[in-house]
């Protein structure tokens, strides 16, 4: 298990080099010009007149190399020393651009998916248990509108409904104006954890749904019933267990989006987390600040599938990896 | 694997409790929500006890605090916080008070300014305000002029200000009298200066914190990327937290030299999306907002705790044509242009009045003797085979993050199909779109907008550079002599002959097209009061903060 865990890794740097060479490359060839890119309208005439500042500011930033290998190599020799480089949009260093907003990020999502996992496997399971039952037919359907509502539609409700009507909750923002304490931070999360939640949760259910149903059916089961087990011991012990196993699949590949954010969840709330950030670089065309976020989720997603596979070892005997003679 | 085994077991005793949990929470959460609700004590109200002003400008914001850096209103009206200037103007946006300066002196011929300072004022680090500050920010401008990215301060018109660029030598047009007057003498007579000294670029900085500073390293330093502690101004409020792209905590200064001001506390936000400050000001949570989309105008206005102001401003959106390349080199053709579009059809329908149909560069009167170029299509048609336009396309590029722009890009392009001129529409993101700017490819004309600073014509000297060209490639040596001639008398009755002839000329050549001036709407929540009042040129309406209060 342990060579398992290390292959996996192993064959993983190659794959995220991969990551970063392509989208180094990508971001090189997007048309459009960085420097100008965050230029207010009203003085693209001053700054055009004086190319000279642009020539010197690119020549200092290295733009006027060649793409490949040369600028990619000397960003990845930066990265190599932990230096991911400068913001050319705001000026600061990548990893404080980027430390700031991960903890952001990772409030809203962690709450949010956990929420989501608690809630959707169990009703899932409910609903399998009970199939064609009226529980089942009522949660099914709501899972069904809720996962084919868009977030945006969702969020937008939820605002309108609990923060404007209401004023139980904030429209939007991580505090209050002036206030940075743990409680209002919770209270502003709230809505946003809830939006986001409840949109994950609803396809947990469907998937857990079908996959337990699959599983209830089986022989095995029916051989477990019939040894007289209770009901409680057949569906926890024995179908859940292989029930989940798809479902595994699901929840690991949720990792990524802890730290990449929810782009538009985050951008109806406010929320200055790393889906924001993402949007705002790749709307200045802030090249190292684009890898830093490439770097970052690139590396959450291989991360997320490393773990997918423990999780199957784990769960399934018979996905036990054997090492090639 | 029993170990395993039992790690499941676990997991999903965990997740069944979690469930039981879950499930409960739908019913517990509207409880506990109440709880906040009342603990928050009906927000809107709740919070007035706190005395926060909470504002917000939805346009881009830039997030540095020195000079060299500023590009976009919302700096303006943070700097008007943290900063001063020489002097200020009131809400007409021409009558000049005082603020560093106390009283001044202009020599007849409008080319030598003596300012006599303020006297007890302090910077917020508790060092005293001198002089000396205010020869430092003034020569390090001259000498680092070509490092101001955005809109430009007045350092290079001093006298000999171009011999100092790039050097460290004293800048010859400033003399120091005494540790609380200085002189300013100007390389050209300019009426016009203590006008233009009120704009923010011209703050003054503290020389105990800047003064190693370089062109090099001004956009890393603490100062500039706005750290509580390291940005210091003279101003009426301190920066105290700063999160860039998310908000702007600034808390009174109590020894500001006008009196402390009575708000404890402003808060700036920043959005990603307006309709986010629409609903907070519809909440209450927010008190102040400027440039609210025009759509919203209904709406805002049913509210009975909001003032809701529409307010004409001089901004203009405008067509601006490649005039060196055939056919849009013939002026015949550019007029054309502006018989086509019904601009006066798109303010009547689209913007449904709250905007105005322009004819000059931002700034200028309406002239009576101007070809006002009604709508007019067989003129325009008239014009274009005079020209002998043959069916050539007009690439127009724009930005289409700009307001409005997907409602009325496609009115004036069916306008302009109308009369016989073909014409692609090329939107583009803001990066694109700057590059091909700067680059001059890839259009025949584009959408510019812009000049809501500009109350009088002076302001938009800028865009018709003497050095370079105009962004159109138009060059007409007349008009800079003509903007010259106006600079340099104080005559009213002068600058605007002067004017009057400039707007002639553009209006006859036209290097650009003038649509029309949309409205900026402005909220403000009743209970703030005192000083305050929307300014014409709404970016300066912070120049008074001090005498602001929240009930």
């Amino acid at each position: 298990m342990g060579a398992y865990i290390v292959r996996r890794i192993l064959i993983s740097i190659p794959v995220l080099l991969g990551i970063t060479i392509i989208g180094f490359i990508a971001l090189r060839a997007a048309p459009g010009d960085p420097l100008l890119a965050t230029a207010n309208p009203d003085v693209l005439a001053n700054l055009a007149q004086h190319p000279e500042i642009l020539e010197a500011e690119r020549h200092a930033l290295g733009f006027d190399q060649p793409i490949f290998p040369n600028q990619y190599v000397a960003w990845l020799g930066h990265v190599l020393q932990g230096d991911l480089g400068y913001s050319i949009t705001s000026h600061r260093p990548i990893s404080s651009e980027i430390g700031s907003r991960i903890l952001s990020t990772l409030f809203l999502m962690v709450t949010a998916m956990t929420l989501a996992v608690v809630i959707g496997i169990p009703i899932g399971v409910i609903t399998a248990v009970r199939q064609y039952s009226r529980v089942d037919y009522g949660l099914n359907a709501l899972a069904i509108f809720l996962a084919s509502t868009p977030v945006f539609v969702l969020g937008l409700i939820a605002i309108y409904v609990f923060a404007v009507n209401l004023h139980w909750l904030p429209t939007s923002d991580q505090h209050t104006a002036g206030k940075s304490d743990f409680p209002d931070a919770l209270y502003h999360l709230v809505l946003p954890a809830s939006v986001l939640a409840i949109v994950n949760a609803a396809p947990l259910v469907r998937y857990t749904r079908a996959s337990m149903l699959d599983v209830l059916s089986s022989e095995y089961v029916t051989t477990a019933r019939s040894k007289g087990l209770g009901s409680r011991v057949v569906i926890l012990r024995h179908a859940l267990r292989n029930g989940l196993i798809p479902i595994i699949t699901l929840v690991a590949l949720l990792i990524p989006e802890l730290v990449a954010g929810a782009v538009i969840t985050e951008q109806i709330f406010n929320w200055n987390g790393m889906g924001q950030l993402a949007v705002h670089a790749a709307d200045s065309r802030d090249p190292s600040l684009m890898m830093g976020i490439i770097l970052i989720v690139g590396t959450a997603v291989l991360f997320a599938n490393i773990v997918a596979d423990i999780g199957y070892a784990v769960a399934d005997p018979r996905v036990r990896y054997v090492r090639p003679r | 694997m029993r170990m395993h085994r039992s790690i499941v077991g676990a997991a999903v005793a965990v997740l069944i409790v979690g469930a039981c949990q879950g499930a409960s929470s739908p019913a517990a959460s509207p409880s506990s929500s109440a709880a906040a609700s009342a603990s928050a004590g009906g927000s809107p109200a709740g919070s007035a006890g706190t005395a926060v002003l909470r504002v917000a400008r939805l346009a881009d914001a830039y997030n540095f605090f020195h000079p060299v850096e500023f590009q976009t209103g919302n700096q303006f009206q943070w700097y008007n916080c943290i900063f001063d200037t020489l002097v200020k103007v009131q809400d007409d946006s021409k009558t000049l008070t005082d603020d560093l300066a106390k009283t001044w002196d202009v020599s007849p011929d409008a080319s030598v300014y003596t300012f006599h300072l303020a006297s007890g004022v302090k910077w917020q680090d508790g060092q005293p305000f001198t002089a000396d500050d205010l020869i430092y920010t003034a020569t390090w401008g001259a000498q680092n002029y070509d490092a101001y990215k955005g809109f430009l301060p007045v350092w290079n018109q001093l006298k000999g200000a171009a011999g100092v660029l790039h050097t460290s030598k004293p800048l010859p047009g400033l003399k120091k009298i005494d540790d609380s007057t200085v002189e300013m003498t100007l390389e050209a007579p300019n009426s016009l200066f203590l006008v233009q000294l009120t704009d923010a670029a011209n703050v003054i900085v503290p020389q105990h914190l800047l003064k190693d500073v370089t062109a090099a390293n001004v956009e890393k330093v603490d100062f500039t990327l706005g750290k509580p502690g390291a940005t210091i101004g003279t101003g009426p409020y301190k920066l105290t937290a700063f999160t860039p792209d998310q908000s702007l905590e600034l808390t009174a200064n109590p020894d500001y030299f006008k009196g402390a001001p009575k708000i404890p506390k402003i808060i700036f936000k920043i959005f990603a999306d307006p309709s986010l400050a629409v609903a907070q000001l519809e909440s209450g949570d927010l008190d102040l907002a400027f440039r609210v989309p025009p759509s919203e105008f209904d709406r805002l206005s049913a509210l009975p705790n909001l003032n809701v102001l529409s307010a004409a401003n001089p901004g203009i959106v405008r067509i601006v044509f490649r005039t060196e390349e055939a056919p849009w080199s013939d002026k015949r053709v550019r007029q054309a242009f502006y018989y086509a579009i019904n601009r006066q059809g798109i303010v009547d329908q689209y913007y449904k009045g709250r905007a105005k149909v322009l004819i000059n560069p931002p700034g200028f009167k309406e002239y009576d003797d101007l070809n006002k170029y009604a709508f007019n299509v067989d003129k325009a048609k008239q014009l274009l085979s005079d020209a002998g336009y043959s069916g050539q396309t007009f690439k127009l590029m724009y930005d289409q993050t700009f307001p409005d722009a997907a409602q009325v890009m496609p009115l004036i392009q069916a306008d302009l199909q109308n009369a016989g001129i073909k014409v692609e529409l090329v939107p583009l993101d803001t990066a694109t779109y700057g590059k091909n700017y700067g680059s001059r490819q890839g259009w025949d004309g584009f959408i510019a907008v812009g000049g809501s600073e500009a109350l009088t014509p002076n302001k938009s000297e800028q865009y018709f550079p003497k050095d370079g060209k105009h962004e159109s490639g138009y060059t007409n040596p007349r008009i800079y002599e003509l903007w010259a001639a106006a600079r340099s008398t104080p005559d009213a009755a002068k600058q605007d002959e002067s004017y009057h002839e400039l707007a002639k000329i553009l209006n006859e050549d036209v290097p650009q097209v003038n649509l029309y001036s949309p409205n900026l709407v402005m909220v403000s929540t009743k209970r703030l009061d005192g000083g305050f009042k929307v300014h014409l040129n709404e970016r300066e309406t912070f120049m008074n903060v001090e005498t602001w209060t929240l009930q």
